[in-house]
């Protein structure tokens, strides 16, 4: 399984862009956490998702 | 034209505005305009995957220096993630470090804040903590490097204006030896911001 904002999901064999383009999400807006490596989501590492990959999705809220 | 500086940010504005609790946009917008303020505090959130609509906070805060906050860290683990995010989104390098792990009353863990706060400083963060109005702990962040100290009037959205006032008063007589400070939280409404020129302090919220 691969933690995808802390929920599990069967992503394995698959690269991190696909599946987050696959979801929908705008990647110029976005930040990503890879297994604690914090990347701008225009800029993601050609990563084929493995068992026990954590990714975090995040983007800037109000808030503060 | 007077200036204040943190860390290396020359600013003009002495008022840092939240983006939170707005109506809508256009309420934060002209809320922003109408108050002059250079800087506005934003957070970092799990993007929601079900539903990752476009939400523009972007475009409705264009034109003015973003400062990202660490909202929603319990630990200083937490914090230094969400910082490193925040660069990431942002582009800045300065942070307002906020370490809450008490859902009630939203008081700042002191100790996760020190150790946050010296991790981000090693990253070259320029680093604006939260913190309860506690000399000691504002010596000991200034002594890590930290551009500011920040603490709290009253308990975050109490409204209860300035409760702490004899402890921040120990802050005034300590200036000279603080990095720049300003105080935050509880700050109802204007006439409490008024009272808080008049002691020559200056409010933030």
């Amino acid at each position: 399984m691969v933690w995808l904002n802390g929920e599990p999901r069967p992503l394995e064999g698959r690269t991190l862009k696909e599946v987050l383009e696959e979801l929908g999400v705008e990647l110029e807006r976005v930040a990503v956490l890879l297994n604690e490596e914090a990347y701008p989501g225009s800029e993601l590492p050609h990563h084929i998702l493995r068992e026990g990959d954590v990714v975090e999705v995040v983007a800037l809220m109000q808030g503060g | 034209m007077d200036t204040w500086k943190v860390g290396e940010e020359e600013l003009k504005s002495r008022l840092i505005l939240g983006s939170g609790k707005f109506k809508d946009f256009g309420v934060m917008r002209e809320a922003i305009a109408a108050a002059g303020a250079e800087v506005v505090t934003v957070s970092v959130r799990r993007v929601e995957l079900k539903a990752p609509g476009h939400v523009g906070l972007l475009e409705a805060l264009k034109g003015v220096r973003l400062l990202p906050n660490t909202a929603g860290a319990k630990t200083a683990e937490e914090a230094v993630r969400l910082a490193r995010l925040g660069r990431v989104l942002t582009g800045e390098r300065w942070v307002k470090l906020e370490v809450i792990p008490d859902p009630t009353y939203l008081l700042p863990d002191p100790l996760e804040t020190l150790k946050a706060a010296e991790i981000l400083l090693e990253e070259g963060f320029t680093v604006l903590p939260y913190m309860g109005p506690d000399l000691v702990l504002a010596k000991r962040l200034a002594a890590l490097g930290t551009a500011t100290v920040m603490p709290l009037a009253a308990p975050i959205g109490s409204g209860w204006g300035v409760r702490t006032r004899a402890l921040l008063e120990l802050f005034a007589r300590e200036r000279a030896s603080l990095p720049r400070w300003w105080w935050t939280r509880g700050l109802a409404f204007p006439p409490m911001q008024r009272r808080c020129w008049s002691w020559g302090w200056t409010p933030s919220w």
